[in-house]
């Protein structure tokens, strides 16, 4: 039960997310002061806390998902075998591993 | 006797005609360093008090009798070492189910589940014993063999939080026995179950927390089976709004 809890409990990670991200949408609309001193109080060592929780908690969720989502796919779906368990888990830590770096690249301005 | 050191047990005792709720008892008792958990409780029954209340048999892992609850965690009793655990050691009944008495459970509602699902294999036309017998290939029998494992211990039902919460759900056992019929290759009754499957507390009530998987003792998985049997379900709904079924 207590990795099933643990995921439960990542649900008030996102919650916590949420309501930051509102707050600083809010700010980018109060002007450019409001939207400075948000990006301030972010660097502040308890936010860096909360968000690297937030990181651990995501990983967490995604690699239960790859541990799970491979065995639920049925032996075959009409003449369609699925490709064995391994197979699924790769495509899948790959995937993840693409789109992060893509993602990535977009933010640091690399690409776009 | 030898190499023999002392561990307390405290067991679940509840006599419905004597008490209210159930209570605790500790027991003091000599254990062997090559003991299973079944065998402190045997040798309580035994050797202390005659008056507690549990089931076993084969001692094996094959009769699923002897699932308990040994810290807070289902066990099948036989298989779990005693060496496993510290100096004292909690024994309940399975979690969710009523009890009958001490360590003992009600099963009944638990084999209605596993009937439900028609557990058998359903043909259209019945062979004749001069037709010949109904073949499977190696291959075949893999794609189901694995769910046909269970020992019917019930460990799954009381480590689902779903069951827990919803005592009516059709459970990770159960689930798992219809859809080792439906991957059978003798099998025509896939569209039945799937409509069983289809109903309100089946397979879409199970949220996926993998725990039946997790404490099962012969590796049965099945949260695989619900899961799998959830795609096929829907698979099979959208291919008779395709294909129409014929009438019976």
């Amino acid at each position: 039960m207590r990795l099933y809890t643990l995921f439960g409990a990542t649900g008030i990670v996102y919650l916590l997310v949420g309501f930051v991200a509102l707050r600083v949408v809010w700010n980018l609309g109060e002007g450019p002061e409001a939207w400075a001193a948000v990006l301030e109080q972010l660097e502040n060592p308890i936010y860096i806390a909360f968000h690297a929780l937030a990181l651990v908690s995501v990983v967490f969720v995604a690699v239960r998902f790859f541990r799970l989502f491979p065995k639920a796919q049925p032996a075959f779906i009409g003449p369609v075998v699925p490709p064995p368990r391994p197979i699924l888990h790769a495509m899948l830590y790959a995937a993840w591993i693409g789109i992060t770096v893509v993602l990535s690249a977009i933010l640091a301005g690399v690409i776009f | 006797m030898s190499d023999a050191k002392t561990m307390k047990l405290v067991i679940t005792r509840f006599d419905p005609d004597v008490d209210a709720v159930p209570r605790t008892q500790e027991y003091e008792i000599p254990v062997q360093p090559d003991w299973k958990v079944l065998d402190a409780v045997n040798f309580i029954k035994d050797e202390v008090d005659g008056t507690l209340s549990h089931r076993w048999s084969c001692r094996m892992a094959v009769c699923g009798s002897c699932g308990m609850m040994v810290n807070g965690e289902p066990k099948l009793t036989c298989k779990v070492a005693l060496s496993d655990y510290g100096d004292e050691l909690l024994i309940e009944p399975l979690a969710n189910f009523p009890v009958v008495r001490d360590l003992v459970v009600e099963m009944e509602g638990f084999m209605d589940k596993f009937k439900s699902v028609k557990p058998w294999i359903i043909t259209a036309k019945e062979m004749a014993a001069e037709e010949g017998t109904n073949r499977q290939s190696p291959a075949e029998l893999e794609v189901f063999k694995q769910f046909s494992m269970c020992i019917n211990c019930m460990l799954c039902y009381s480590a689902c939080p779903v069951v827990a919460n919803e005592p009516e759900f059709l459970g990770p056992a159960a689930i798992a026995l219809g859809h080792r019929y439906n991957m059978d290759s003798r099998d025509e009754g896939q569209a039945e179950r799937n409509e069983i499957f289809r109903g309100e507390g089946t397979v879409f009530s199970c949220s996926y927390a993998n725990e039946c998987s997790e404490v099962c003792p012969k590796n049965v998985d099945p949260a695989a089976a619900v899961n799998q049997a959830k795609l096929n379900a829907v698979i099979d709904w959208a291919t008779g709004l395709v294909i129409p079924r014929k009438g019976p």
